[in-house]
């Protein structure tokens, strides 16, 4: 019997339960058989215990896993938002300052923080969501002896725990040593855990990575397009290496780790950097060329190529819960009564970071740097340089197609990984791992990791990205310089992707490079403290977050035991 | 019409209630159909069945709707509206057999019921959003352009299932005596812990019947009684037992992808909540009853008290349901009736005062339990060391907590770098901003700086009603009081701070420190600066919420029989009755007997409390 479906007649119920109950005590016999009448049946909603039976429900299972990751306090607004700024690319700027996101992005962060708070309840909400999915599915998965059903939950098990792993960086990125949940079998009487040191998060999330890739399909093949793909799934763990191999663990062993996966995903032959380059025909002195990938992200044209797996945003039903801020909050300035609707970023390119741009640069500095603002009237107008407030220009919710009726909501997907970061990471994973002393996979080179800077940077020209092109490309013989220009390429690349922030950190230059940039915009004439306020506020411990107070230590003072400074805040 | 919104980021337009009243839709209708009935069915002369049933029908309607110009809408950019149909179903069916029996002084009643309680709700619910100018509101949510999600619930049932029985025995009115013994069922609770057994026992000794007494002149009624029992409480909602799934959506694609994730802990183990209650009292009637004295003292304990207590968020949840712990109230009720005066005119009237104290048992987590009166929800900014309540063992229950008050930051508070001397972990230091005592001297102010600040119970409570006649008038005055009560005036924390959130202030703001002010002004400053947001709760903002109030005065008339005879009605009174008429207290805001935010562990708390209206009706009432 399918379960999920059982309906009972109200009615009906309710009458024969009178007439027993009522024949009973007419008989005299009033005893314990009117008992199993308080069971309580569920009609609207289906419970953990039951709902798992098929591949049907597994599915529900995985969505409502990825529906965390795009929740308001995540991918929707929070996490999205404020907890990757503060370096050397941008200001955050709100009129109203002192809330939350505000302290919390210009590092005045204390362990009260709310949206701090809200990020860490939200993925370990996430967190149990997935450990209940795999307990079920796996289960499920041992017993099915349906050659299709099988590959279903092995698909699904692979979305699952690559989730799981994916939430568990975030939180280890995030917060060093976190609690390490990895089961369902939680009840009132396990609610508190400790800290588990941060090498075991990573080998559990090394685990649930390795088991992930084996079981997810090539990105042809992925089921739906929200869902993760195997060479998705192989560049975050390049990712996940590299930050493993830098600091605060600096296990260098990883360096190689991380150049084969990402050499994997570039191997596989089913990834490649998309080369279009298009005019967008609107706003027409501002009319720069523009890649293709970002233009898809607007029109939701899902093409994994390049974007490579992102998180999916929509505004159905009237509903905000399934919507982004990106493109409102995270975008071009437009006017609220403009035909296109408001953007009002928050997060603003600088004039020095414009400045850092490469000479011949200027197509791709021009199109992620939005020196444009949209009046009322629709009329494209030029910001001036002074006054800071310079957009991110690859969320742009003037090319959306329908535009949602919200102010601050739509539906502009978040690409969590381009496959152009995978092409930088192998070229830095390949050279840290030969200064490292490391074994590179069978076929690779340092020209390898050449080859693939210079794809970036071709296409950045709008050069055909696998000719050799003299004048763009870069050659040497890595070490430290190679570094410096990887860094330096991402840098451009990746502006306003939320990756800026924590490479900083894994390269230990996080500090030195805010403090660095408070000098240069001071050298470049803005020298009051709101016209960048991280280099102000910045301190050593900001590279971590602290265990939010509300949501975690006052119900769990214990998990203070191992680090009462909590992350050097307190 | 209206400004241009003069925050171009996501802001709050300013709210302006006339404005909202016009175009805000919150409508709440209630009907209900009520239906009982019942057999009695004589076994025997001394024995007897009833049979009784009743079946409630409730229709619960819920309009909401944001028209153009309303904050909504102007913070938004589209309208929306929603409604939501609640129909709810009561069904109880009861069964009692009772017997009677009289033998010369002895009198017993014996009871055995069984009783069946059944309770379904059903929701619907349609919504949607941008509609077009000029539209019809609620009653065309057709018109909108973007159709919302219909929604429709099939609540989980609530069904009760008690078996009862009681004895009562007397002998000559003097010796009382009462047992029951209750066996209740709900469908709330662990499968294993569906039922619990509740037994009652009281006694009474009508003294003033015994030989000794029976000729006094000063003792005209005495009977002492003692009371022990036990009452189950369920109020918690129905499966939170089981771990539920919950709908949920991811928006894939454009589209939108179905998934379903957890909802709830599961507590399988929840089980009953039971207060044991002890109850000595002593009623006293003297000079022929002219002088009628009652003292009760009580004590109730309240065994596996059920809440909604937080949990580590680590654990994938942010509260359960759950067996919290025990807590005890006790205390003396005094009553004083008296005749004052007999005759053509009357003067009645009753005084009583009630002493409550309460003491924290046994907490199931630690010794401690925190909680949170989320008065802010609507701010999620400033959650600053959210717990602002305590409960301790050994300690009464729901006690204020927070920082104390040390004046405004001075000059003399920073150093020559101007670096303040201490260190508000969770806000800035600058001239004009609120300064906090440094409890644990460690040069921050963090939540080890906290305190019990306040209490919200009463030292005693009462009130002292007076009935006066004379001829036909009739006159009633009432007073009533409270002594010692702490209020947590929130009201003066939000609406005193930040100048650019384009909210009302409260006049106390006026006497606020201020950066347009000399030095000299500022000495005399009442209040912190606007620019001091922080929202966390000091003593400050703790309040006496003492009072006395002038509760009623009724004045009747009742014209005389004769008159009345002519047009033939029987009785004739009209009267005029004043409600809430004079409050004398220190307390600030509106009114002191206010709790907002009480869930039992965070009571006493004002957040935007309506304030009690100060009621005045006349009234004719005949009969014929």
């Amino acid at each position: 019997m399918n379960t999920k479906y059982k309906n009972t007649n109200r009615g009906m119920t309710l009458s024969l339960r009178f007439k027993i109950c009522m024949a009973i005590l007419m008989m005299g016999l009033m005893n314990q058989s009117c008992s199993d009448i308080l069971e309580e049946e569920v009609f609207s909603s289906f419970t953990g215990d039951n709902f798992f039976v098929d591949t049907a429900s597994a599915e529900l299972g995985l969505f409502g896993v990825y529906d965390i990751l795009a929740s308001d306090p995540l991918y929707g607004r929070g996490y999205l938002l404020y907890f990757h700024t503060g370096t050397d690319q941008e200001r955050y700027w709100r009129q109203n300052r002192g809330l939350d996101d505000d302290l919390l992005a210009n590092y005045q962060i204390q362990e009260n923080n709310d949206w701090v708070g809200k990020a860490w309840t939200s993925f370990y909400k996430g967190i149990y969501r997935v450990n209940l999915l795999i307990d079920r599915v796996t289960l499920l998965r041992d017993a099915s002896t349906d050659d299709s059903d099988l590959e279903e939950y092995n698909n699904i098990l692979g979305d699952a725990h690559f989730l799981r792993a994916f939430m568990y960086f975030q939180l280890v990125k995030n917060w060093g040593d976190v609690p390490l949940r990895l089961t369902s079998d939680i009840t009132i009487q396990t609610l508190k855990t400790e800290r588990a040191p941060k090498e075991s998060v990573y080998q559990q999330i090394e685990a649930d990575m390795l088991n992930a890739i084996s079981l997810l399909p090539d990105a042809a093949n992925v089921k739906s397009p929200g869902r993760v793909s195997k060479g998705a799934a192989q560049g975050i763990f390049a990712r996940i290496y590299l930050t493993w191999a830098g600091a605060p663990i600096y296990d260098t062993t990883k360096f190689q780790k991380a150049t084969e996966q990402a050499w994997a995903a570039v191997s596989s032959g089913n990834h490649e950097l998309n080369g279009t380059i298009e005019s967008l025909t609107v706003g027409a002195p501002f009319d720069h060329p523009f890649p293709q990938v970002f233009k898809n992200l607007s029109e939701n044209v899902h093409e994994p190529k390049e974007s490579m797996w992102e998180v999916h945003f929509s505004y159905v039903g009237s509903s905000r819960s399934d919507a982004s801020t990106l493109g409102t909050w995270h975008g071009v300035t437009q006017h609220t009564s403009s035909s296109y609707k408001r953007g009002a970023p928050r997060r603003y390119n600088l004039p020095t970071f414009f400045d850092s741009f490469e000479a011949d640069d200027a197509i791709r500095r021009d199109y992620s740097i939005a020196q444009f603002e949209v009046d009322r009237n629709d009329v494209f107008k030029a910001v001036t340089r002074s006054k800071l407030k310079w957009g991110v220009g690859k969320f742009r919710r003037y090319l959306l197609n329908n535009l949602s009726p919200d102010n601050n909501y739509d539906v502009i997907n978040f690409p969590v990984i381009r496959f152009a970061d995978v092409l930088l990471m192998l070229a830095e994973g390949i050279n840290e791992t030969i200064e490292n002393g490391g074994t590179l996979p069978a076929g690779i080179s340092l020209a390898t990791a050449y080859e693939s800077i210079n794809q970036v940077r071709r296409r950045a020209r709008i050069l055909p990205i696998n000719s050799a092109a003299p004048l763009v490309d870069l050659s040497g013989a890595g070490g430290d310089t190679f570094r410096q220009q990887i860094r330096d390429e991402r840098s451009w690349e990746l502006c306003n992707e939320n990756l800026r922030r924590p490479d900083l950190i894994r390269w230990d230059i996080l500090v030195e490079t805010v403090k660095q940039t408070g000098v240069d915009m001071a050298a470049a004439g803005f020298t009051n403290e709101y016209h960048y306020f991280p280099a102000h506020n910045i301190q050593d411990h900001h590279v971590l977050l602290p265990i939010p107070f509300g949501a975690e230590i006052s119900q769990n003072p214990d998990i203070l035991n191992t680090d009462p400074s909590n992350n050097g805040y307190r | 019409m209206f400004p241009e919104d003069p925050d171009t980021e996501e802001g709050a337009p300013i709210s302006n209630p006339i404005i909202n009243a016009l175009t805000q839709t919150r409508s709440d209708d209630k009907s209900t159909l009520r239906f009982n009935g019942y057999l009695r069915y004589k076994l025997t002369k001394e024995l007897e069945l009833k049979v009784s049933g009743g079946i409630q029908k409730q229709n619960r309607s819920r309009k909401s709707f944001d028209a153009l110009n309303s904050a909504f809408e102007r913070r938004n950019g589209f309208t929306r509206g929603s409604i939501l149909i609640n129909e709810r179903s009561n069904t109880l069916l009861s069964t009692t057999l009772t017997y009677k029996k009289k033998i010369n002084n002895h009198r017993v009643t014996g009871l055995f019921g069984y009783e069946y309680q059944e309770i379904t709700e059903f929701l619907t619910g349609a919504s949607g959003s941008v509609f077009p100018e000029p539209n019809r509101g609620v009653d065309n949510l057709g018109m909108a352009t973007e159709p919302g999600f219909p929604v429709s619930f099939n609540a989980p049932t609530n069904i009760l299932n008690s078996f009862f029985y009681r004895l009562n025995y007397d002998y000559k009115g003097k010796y009382l005596f009462t047992t029951t013994l209750r066996y209740d069922g709900s469908s709330k609770f662990g499968a294993n812990s569906k039922y619990g057994f509740f037994p009652s026992i009281s006694g009474a000794w009508r003294f003033s019947d015994e030989n000794f007494l029976k000729k006094s002149n000063v003792i005209s009624d005495g009977k002492l009684r003692l009371e022990w029992g036990q009452v189950g409480n369920n109020r918690i909602p129905a499966f939170v037992s089981q771990a539920i799934l919950n709908p949920t959506t991811y928006g894939e694609n454009n589209g939108v992808a179905a998934g379903v994730g957890p909802a709830n802990l599961a507590n399988p183990d929840i089980k009953w909540e039971t207060q044991e209650q002890i109850n000595l009292g002593l009623d006293l009637g003297l000079l022929d009853n002219r002088i009628l004295l009652t003292a009760d003292y009580y004590k109730k304990t309240s065994r596996d008290l059920l809440l909604r207590a937080p949990t580590p968020a680590s654990s994938g949840f942010s509260n359960v349901y759950r067996n919290i712990g025990e807590i005890e109230n006790s205390g003396l009720e005094l009553s004083l009736s008296t005749e004052n005066i007999k005759g053509d005119l009357t003067w009645n009237s009753n005084l009583n005062f009630t002493f409550p104290s309460s003491k924290t048992l046994g907490l199931v987590e630690s010794n401690i339990l925190f909680s949170h009166s989320s008065w802010s929800t609507s701010n999620p900014s400033q959650d600053a060391y959210a717990n602002d309540f305590i409960t301790e063992v050994g300690e009464p229950f729901g006690l204020m907590y927070g920082f104390v008050d040390d004046g405004l930051y001075g000059a003399e508070d920073f150093d020559t770098n101007g670096d303040p001397f201490i260190d508000v972990s969770f806000g800035a230091e600058e001239l004009g901003f609120r300064k906090y005592v440094d409890l644990n001297d460690d040069g921050v102010i963090n939540d080890k700086d906290k305190k019990v600040i306040g209490n919200p119970n009463p030292k005693f409570f009462g009130g002292f009603s007076n009935n006066f006649t004379y001829k036909g008038f009739d006159l009633n005055v009432f007073f009533q009081w409270s002594y010692g009560n702490d209020v947590y005036n929130a009201n003066r924390i939000l609406w005193t701070s930040g100048l650019n959130s384009h909210r009302n202030f409260i006049p106390e703001i006026l006497g606020r420190w201020r950066t347009d002010r000399t030095d000299e002004e500022n000495a005399g400053a009442t209040f912190r600066s606007v620019d001091d947001v922080s929202q966390v709760l000091t003593s400050q903002y703790i309040e006496d919420g003492s009072f006395l109030r002038l509760k009623t005065v009724s004045l009747g008339y009742t014209f005389p029989k004769k008159w009345l005879e002519k047009v033939g009605a029987q009785s004739l009174r009209v009267y005029v009755t004043g409600q809430n008429l004079v409050t004398w207290t220190n307390y600030s805001g509106f009114d002191p007997e206010v709790s907002t935010r009480g869930n039992g562990l965070t009571s006493g708390v004002d957040f935007g409390a309506y304030p009690r209206s100060k009621t005045f009706i006349g009234g004719l009432s005949i009969t014929f």
